[in-house]
């Protein structure tokens, strides 16, 4: 992937890596908690159906004992010794509020029925459920749910002794929805009871029927009869899980009611919703934190990189005096460091290269730069060219040296700008004379030429020279040029820490002796050239021979030529 | 129901009277302890029962001792509470219908059963406590023992209906009934009778989680 920025980059590796740990979690805390849930939710129907068995157990238990407590009480059997049912009836109504019971009939020994509190009847009608008496005749009591005139009860029957059993007592506990309510209360788990007529299911109550449109009602039971695990079924949008609670099958009838108890899974994943959230929560904290903390990371290395950029920029296009401050410590830091040393130092080379450029002609300064400079130099054949102002000493004494110097600067301006552009160097100024050389340090092979050609052009620039000079209240000036060719040495002379690069040699000399020449009235020539030059020269010059000449410091005669003015290259 | 295997007299041994045995045994043929034997003269007369005759039902720690007790009709039962609590003792059968309301010590007047039939006696402060009264149209019975032998003794002659109850037999006690014609010497019947579950009341009524079982 390609980034635009360091930013960019950051923020994306940064996120990303977040996002990664932040969906395993997610995802790893999604599986584990759908597990946990199934896993709590079937713990919990088993606990659930322990606990409903319990009590259901416990709540025949506690009929069982109102109802030997009843069947032990001896106003009641002195009531039923009277035969008189009315009182009879009187009594189980009363005994029946007294245990919080919802049925209660006194039935003869042989199976009629003597008085009901459900129809409140004292006419003998035969007992709906003989089975249950033959059982509780042979067990002492008896109990089980059954359906009654239409509704559903845990139903016991228990002798009524006095002392040996003279009829029996059958109490009946509504199965309706306040005790699937109670129980939903004690087992935390939806229930509800069915009545299946061997696989025909109807219901009774249930703690969700009362919120499902009646369709979804028999939905709730699952697959009917799927057997004693437990197992799953979807209805009203959720799924749940469901176990099957049978109430054992009531002696001669041909129905059970069996209890259902069912969790449903989002109840049981409610807690681990919350967990998600906050995880969500934590984690968009944590993305918009770290998306923070990588930008200022980010920020802290591209916004010093965009400067050193911008620095390094600025020195490509020869700018160095700008400096770059991170203000930072770091690598980084130690960059911009480095970058500053580096415009620094290339700030100074450039203002040493420029004054040397000054101080000594340009491919001086350049042949000084450019190679190592060693004290020492080489031999090598060079054309010298000597040029002077005449009586300059007599201008100089009428002009104040402020002026002298303006005029001077004019003068060796417009002189050195001729020889730079022949391919010459200025060696020095001495005063108001220039020494120039061609052929060094710049090899050429044409230097005589050259330096013929500069002098040339610098007699010939004397006169629109001179109009300048005039314009600004100078006085004009004549010049004379000696120029001589030969082998000298040329290279770095001076000490170690201060050098010149010039050239030394009798040949320079020479050069020196034929400008003062020009100064000699009989030879009225501006230009005096050594035949030396003229025979290296690869043109013709007009050039007039003005014999022998010996100069101070020579033995031998050198042959000098006037060099015409204006005459071209031949 | 009533049936008679016989009806034999036997004059040359009218003066004699005699004993009559009889064994009680289960359908498994266990001997039965507390059955009531009892013979009736076929003829139907019987003497009163002799003055100053009576029947005796203790009380003793918490029970009813003995717990079956045979008297003849018109026999003044006595009902000594021998505890050192109150007891208060009842029958709602409709044999005697009675009541003796919390007592210590002896009642001081008896309870006359004038009706023959078997009155269930229950105290109604512990519930476990159970008696009965088995009053009979004879002076001629027994309570048999642990052999499940009752012993009828001095018989007169003449021609009876021997008849056996226990208070775990199924149905009335007439429909086990043998004749019996006393001579001389001792003559023994067996009695086999089915027997219904009955389910013993718990002793200790406050405890939780009883009841039969």
């Amino acid at each position: 992937m390609e980034f635009k920025s360091f930013q960019g980059r950051i923020l994306f590796f940064f996120v990303s890596l977040l996002c990664l740990v932040l969906v395993a979690v997610v995802l790893s805390v999604d599986i584990a908690s759908k597990r946990s849930a199934e896993r709590v939710i079937s713990e919990n129907l088993h606990t659930g159906a322990r606990i409903f068995d319990k009590l259901i157990e416990g709540r025949f238990k506690h009929l069982a004992q109102s109802a030997w407590l009843l069947s032990g009480d001896y106003a009641f059997k002195l009531a039923y010794s009277t035969q008189d049912y009315p009182t009879v009836l009187s009594a189980l109504v009363n005994h029946r509020d007294r245990i919080g019971a919802d049925s209660m009939a006194l039935i003869s020994l042989e199976g009629q029925t003597l008085a009901d509190t459900l129809t409140g009847s004292i006419q003998p009608a035969p007992y709906p459920h003989q089975e249950l008496l033959s059982a509780a005749a042979s067990e002492g009591e008896a109990h089980a749910t059954l359906v009654t005139g239409g509704m559903t009860y845990q139903t016991i029957i228990v002798p009524l002794l006095a002392p040996v059993p003279v009829a029996w007592l059958s109490i009946g506990f509504l199965v309706d929805e306040r005790l699937a309510t109670e129980l939903k209360g004690l087992t935390n788990l939806e229930v509800s009871f069915f009545i299946d007529r061997r696989g025909k299911w109807e219901p009774i109550t249930s703690t969700i029927a009362s919120r499902l449109p009646s369709p979804e009602r028999l939905m709730m039971k699952g697959e009917a009869g799927a057997g004693t695990g437990i197992y799953q079924t979807a209805f009203s949008g959720d799924t749940w899980l469901t176990l099957e609670l049978p109430l054992g099958r009531p002696p001669g009838v041909d129905y059970r009611i069996t209890a259902i108890l069912q969790n449903s899974l989002s109840s049981a994943l409610e807690p681990y919703e919350r967990l998600r959230a906050a995880l969500l929560l934590i984690g968009a904290a944590g993305l918009a934190v770290s998306a923070a903390a990588g930008i200022l990371l980010a920020r802290s290395v591209s916004k010093p990189v965009r400067l050193l950029t911008e620095q390094v920029g600025s020195i490509e296009r020869g700018d160095y005096s700008a400096r770059v401050s991170v203000g930072q410590k770091d690598e980084i830091g130690l960059l911009a460091g480095a970058i500053n040393s580096m415009a620094l130092g290339l700030e100074e080379k450039e203002k040493v290269r420029a004054l040397l450029g000054k101080v000594v002609s340009p491919a001086i300064a350049e042949e000084l730069l450019n190679i190592n400079v060693e004290l020492g130099g080489e031999e090598r054949e060079v054309t010298i060219l000597f040029c002077d102002i005449r009586s300059f000493t007599t201008h100089a004494e009428n002009m104040p040296p402020r002026k002298v110097l303006a005029f001077l600067n004019i003068y060796l301006t417009t002189m050195a700008s001729i020889i730079d552009r022949h391919g010459g160097v200025v060696d020095k100024f001495i005063g108001d004379a220039i020494m120039a050389l061609f052929g060094a340090p710049a090899l050429s092979e044409d230097h005589a030429d050259r330096a013929l050609a500069a002098a040339l052009e610098m007699v010939a620039e004397l006169a629109p020279l001179n109009k300048t000079l005039a314009a600004q209240d100078m006085p004009t000036l004549d010049i004379g040029i000696g120029i001589n060719t030969g082998k000298v040495v040329v290279g770095a002379m001076g000490s170690q820490d201060r050098l010149n690069y010039t050239a030394i040699g009798d040949e320079v000399n020479i050069a020196s002796r034929l400008e003062t020449l020009t100064k000699q009235k009989e030879y009225k020539a501006k230009i005096i050239v050594s035949e030396q030059t003229l025979l290296k020269a690869r043109h013709q010059y007009g050039t007039i021979a003005l014999g022998e000449a010996l100069v101070k410091g020579k033995n031998i005669p050198v042959k000098i030529h006037s060099l015409k003015e204006a005459s071209s290259p031949g | 129901m009533l049936w008679l295997a016989a009806i034999l007299f036997s004059t040359a041994d009218a003066a004699r009277a005699g004993d009559i045995t009889a064994l009680v045994v289960d359908a498994k043929g266990q001997p039965l302890k507390n059955a009531v034997v009892y013979a009736i003269p076929v003829s139907g007369k019987v003497a009163p029962p002799e003055k100053g005759k009576t029947a005796l039902v203790d009380q003793i720690r918490k029970e009813f001792i003995p717990m079956v007790v045979a008297a003849q009709t018109g026999t003044a039962v006595y009902f000594p509470n021998n505890d050192n609590i109150h007891h208060h003792v009842y029958s709602l059968s409709p044999a005697k219908t009675f009541e003796l309301p919390l007592y210590l010590g002896a009642p001081p007047n008896p309870v006359v059963f004038d009706k023959p039939g078997i009155a269930a006696l229950g105290c109604n402060i512990h519930d476990w406590m159970l008696a009965y009264v088995v009053v009979v149209d004879t002076p001629h019975f027994a309570i048999t023992g642990q052999d499940g032998k009752g012993a009828i003794r001095d018989v007169p002659p003449g021609a009876y209906t021997l008849l056996a109850w226990h208070y775990m037999m199924k149905g009335e006690p007439e429909s086990r009934a043998i004749g019996v014609q006393v001579a001389s010497g001792d003559q023994e019947k067996r009695f086999a009778l089915d027997l219904k579950p009955v389910f013993p009341i718990r002793r200790a009524p406050s405890l939780p989680g009883g009841g039969y079982r």
